[in-house]
């Protein structure tokens, strides 16, 4: 089980050269002011979806902040989202905490969700034993 | 419970289930079932079904390969046709409809 905090911005892909990726990278970062200089664009493919997962990698998304950035650095991907046909997606995923998705779609902000951890009420049934300690037995799991 | 015999108690036992603690092993088996049943309720859960994916290939993306795309310099797009040359050969997943 993934214990790692981690976040980035998915989408489908499609015809978008590498220059055009990085110059849009960069005018993201520059909305955000943060600094471009030492910054690279990570990209990984999730097979076989043809997803395509992009992440900084920066002195602004070391350690504690390689999830909790993304929760309010949405520019690259309403820039994206300009440029593409299908959304892009912002998540954060922060196993001690919260997850969060946010949607964009040519340029707007078309959905999004965020689960606080500590705020989860459990189902009726299995999970429903468990209520009083949601928090215990999610950190439990998620360490599997 | 607790257990009657010729007009005297018996016995009987009680549990009280917020003291409850789940065991490892099989009870563990049924609690990880239900955290994965879960999960798939949650943020990257629907967005997991939305990309047409499990939840568990996003959790695990750290452990993807990355191919790094400074922004000093020029982009190297010979590496870049190298990432679209793979997802060439795999077989795109239908899309579906944000929630």
């Amino acid at each position: 089980m993934a214990s790692t905090a981690h976040g980035g911005y998915l989408f489908r892909l499609e015809r978008l050269s590498a220059s055009r990726l990085t110059a849009l990278a960069k005018e993201a970062l520059v909305l955000e002011r943060e600094q471009i200089p030492g910054s690279s664009i990570l990209v990984s493919l999730v097979h076989p979806a043809r997803i395509v997962r992009l992440a900084y990698r920066a002195r602004f998304t070391e350690r504690s902040n390689r999830a909790r950035w993304y929760l309010t650095h949405h520019a690259l991907a309403r820039l994206l989202s300009s440029d593409l046909s299908s959304a892009v997606h912002v998540y954060a995923l922060d196993p001690e905490e919260l997850e969060e998705v946010t949607s964009y779609g040519k340029g707007r902000r078309v959905g999004g969700e965020r689960l606080e951890y500590d705020q989860l009420e459990l189902p009726e049934g299995e999970g429903g034993d468990l209520r009083s300690t949601s928090m215990r037995w999610i950190r439990r799991n998620w360490r599997k | 419970m607790t257990s009657y015999g010729k007009g005297r108690r018996v016995g009987g036992e009680r549990l009280e289930y917020d003291q409850l603690e789940l065991p490892e092993g099989e009870g563990g088996d049924l609690s990880d079932a239900a955290f994965n049943r879960e999960k798939q309720r949650w943020p990257l859960g629907h967005l997991a079904r939305i990309l047409g994916v499990e939840r568990r290939l996003l959790e695990s993306i750290p452990e993807l390969p990355k191919l790094p795309l400074s922004l000093d310099e020029a982009a190297p797009a010979s590496a870049w046709d190298v990432l679209f040359r793979q997802a060439s050969r795999t077989s795109p997943v239908p899309r579906r409809s944000l929630p």
